[in-house]
């Protein structure tokens, strides 16, 4: 067991969350540490709160695409966390990025009208509004996952859009991805990965939730082996979505 | 009409039926989908010969089951009255609602038709129905599929709202603060809320604790939660609170077959004895009866309108097979599942759950949102799980993690509820939950039997 371990997770704008799945990400990340004797600490962090950047071992970021919400969101990630979220990321803070917490995180989000809500810079992207929703199963690959598919759902209008520096989470096999003109999905850095993978993205995907616990143990207590858990079926429903597609 | 058009129409209707008889479509073909997309006016030629406007029913849950409550009680009051089985996401419902009530020649002879739209198609149901009574349910926002969520979509009713007269009449849940919240910056000329006050129904939510003020953005005070987000709210910031309900449900009493409430209207009281359990139906009823009295019926009819009124489509179908009862609950959305589980803990005893999931996505069948329900409560309660259909894989997932153990799995939708069935003991129940299309396979299969 991985005892006398505790990975803190934060979790902003939880009242976002219980949309569109993003919930069983937390759920997901919880179990699969105290199936292994790792101690979670949870903290909800929304609208006002005070995020110590510090902190965190991984922060969560998800949520649908509800302009006033956005907005709100957006105001108070401006006005009370984009300095700590960027020092959280310069001190290695692992974070997941989803639907709507992925489109704030770049450089800002552009309405229809054309009026735009500023992001908080933790990644170069930008994203723009768009009449058509992208919906389905969508299957990536990742040059830097063993084994290197990820699985999930998508469903968002806004087409997001990389910026020189940005390197995505993966190349879209079947979907949409970040928008339907290129070739890729999400965006991640080192520490960073942001998506539009619903389903939600953790459950069918365990070595990529094994991936980020690993990474956002490693800041405080080093390289942690992570005990092997029974995942036939977590893997029979990743492998389902594959056979589907006829990968 | 002219001749042309009354063939067509003929033609159209019987390929339907030649459709459903010869089961070549399993029922997808219904009437007007051959002859909708050449005579674009079609819906609205027809809905002109009603006698009286239509009546439109949207929101997130509870479309249907208001939209049956309230063709009874109108039936009963002696109308001929048409309204839609299932939701309408386009006008197909609707056009195949009134050529199915058509004559070969095209003639419609009723006294009203009821409506019940998809919260994405007000729009274009108003321009073609031109409605004068609208009923507005509820706003989930797990289940709402609106780009831009509910603000976007409020937006958007709000811009056809301004445009109503005093001739529109609004009724709204007052009971909802996403709905009402819509409406902070004004109300239209007409409106008459609806609602449940019974202390007693209080629960603990999540989805209430995460709902804002929709003026001010403060996370909402709740006197009582009575369902999801519903319930007797404030805001402690700027004060905006739940509007006052003219019409609405007192001494709830809900058992796992049925449910008994008062209902307190302008015109007196009525006490009401509903077939049907669960507190969405106490909505859907309340919803109703405000709809027949603003549209003049007596409340005597209302009360026997709404205890004559069977159950839609998997809403809490009954079907008996060798003194095995089968209760058929459709769930589409975290509160139509959380509330569903709800009623089957009333019944007392270790429950049965067959759970019926189909993920196919051209059927609409996203199951994302089962991470967002309630699943956890399974767990602590004495029950026998079995899941089935091809979403089974996932939502067995999602029991694992909510720490319930599944007692068997099968891909076959029809073969596991046999199976289930058989391996009943007599007069014993079974719960099925099932999405939409797992739903309405089950079904096909039930009416083939005869048992439905």
């Amino acid at each position: 067991m991985n005892n006398n371990i505790t990975l803190r997770i934060g979790v902003l704008y939880p009242d976002r969350m219980r949309i569109n799945g993003d919930y069983g990400n937390l759920l997901i990340l919880t179990n699969r540490c105290r199936w292994r004797g790792i101690e979670i600490e949870t903290q909800s962090i929304s609208l006002g709160d005070t995020l110590a950047s510090a902190y965190f071992d991984l922060l969560l970021f998800g949520g649908g695409q509800d302009w006033r919400m956005q907005t709100f969101v957006a105001d108070d990630l401006k006005k009370s966390k984009e300095q700590a979220l960027q020092d959280a990321a310069a001190q290695k803070t692992v974070m997941l990025l989803t639907g709507g917490g992925y489109q704030l995180s770049g450089q800002f989000f552009e309405a229809e009208d054309g009026g735009r809500i500023p992001g908080i810079h933790l990644l170069d992207t930008w994203t723009v509004d768009n009449d058509e929703v992208m919906t389905g199963d969508i299957i990536i690959e990742c040059d830097w996952l063993t084994p290197n598919t990820l699985v999930g759902f998508e469903s968002h209008s806004g087409k997001t859009f990389l910026g020189p520096t940005d390197r995505p989470l993966g190349r879209r096999i079947i979907g949409q991805g970040n928008n339907g003109e290129d070739a890729f999905e999400g965006c991640r850095t080192e520490y960073i990965f942001g998506t539009y993978l619903h389903g939600p993205i953790l459950p069918r995907n365990p070595h990529f939730t094994d991936y980020l616990i690993h990474l956002a143990l490693k800041r405080r207590y080093g390289d942690v082996p992570l005990i092997p858990l029974d995942d036939e079926l977590e893997w029979e429903a990743h492998q389902r979505v594959l056979d589907q597609a006829g990968r | 009409m002219g001749l042309l058009r009354s063939a067509a129409l003929a033609l159209d209707k019987s390929i339907s039926r030649a459709a459903d008889t010869f089961e070549l479509t399993r029922g997808r073909i219904p009437p007007g989908t051959c002859i909708a997309s050449l005579w674009p006016r079609l819906a609205g030629d027809l809905i002109s010969q009603l006698e009286n406007e239509p009546v439109i029913i949207t929101g997130t849950n509870g479309k249907c089951t208001t939209s049956r409550f309230l063709a009874e009680i109108l039936q009963h009051a002696g109308h001929e009255t048409l309204h839609t089985q299932e939701v309408a996401d386009s006008l197909d419902e609707v056009i195949s609602t009134l050529v199915q009530a058509s004559s070969i020649q095209g003639g419609l002879h009723a006294d009203y038709g009821i409506f019940g739209f998809d919260s994405r198609m007000l729009y274009e149901a108003v321009s073609t129905c031109n409605p004068r009574l609208f009923v507005l349910n509820n706003l989930y926002l797990d289940g709402l599929d609106f780009e831009g969520g509910p603000d976007a979509l409020m937006r958007e009713w709000r811009r056809l709202f301004n445009t109503l007269t005093v001739e529109h009449h609004l009724l709204i849940n007052a009971d909802d603060p996403i709905l009402c919240g819509g409406f902070v910056r004004g109300v239209p000329p007409r409106v008459t809320y609806f609602g449940v006050e019974d202390e007693r129904l209080a629960i603990e939510s999540r989805a209430a604790r995460f709902t804002r003020c929709y003026r001010c953005g403060t996370v909402l005070s709740y006197r009582l939660v009575a369902l999801a987000h519903l319930g007797d709210y404030w805001c402690s910031t700027c004060g905006w609170e739940r509007p006052m309900p003219t019409i609405y449900a007192i001494n709830v009493e809900i058992q796992s077959n049925e449910s008994r409430f008062r209902i307190i209207t302008p015109q007196g009281p009525l006490d009401v004895h509903l077939g049907l359990t669960g507190l969405y139906n106490v909505y859907n009823a309340v919803a109703a009866a405000t709809a027949a009295v603003s549209l003049g019926v007596k409340t005597a009819t209302i009360r026997a309108g709404l205890e004559k009124a069977v159950p839609m489509f998997g809403r809490d179908e009954r079907v008996t097979i060798h003194n095995r009862q089968a209760r058929l609950m459709l769930i589409k959305n975290p509160t139509s599942l959380n509330e569903t589980l709800r009623t089957t803990f009333m019944d007392g005893h270790p429950a049965r759950y067959l759970f019926l999931v189909d993920d196919e996505i051209d059927a609409g069948g996203d199951v994302s949102w089962i991470w967002d329900a309630d699943l956890e409560v399974l767990a602590t309660r004495t029950s026998t799980i079995y899941v089935a259909g091809s979403g089974a894989d996932h939502l067995v997932l999602r029991l694992k993690h909510a720490g319930v153990e599944v007692t068997e799995v099968n891909i076959d939708i029809d073969d596991a509820f046999h199976q289930t069935m058989r391996h009943m003991p007599d007069n014993a129940r079974l719960w099925v939950m099932a999405t939409d299309t797992a739903m309405f396979e089950l079904r096909q299969s039930l009416k083939e039997l005869g048992v439905l």
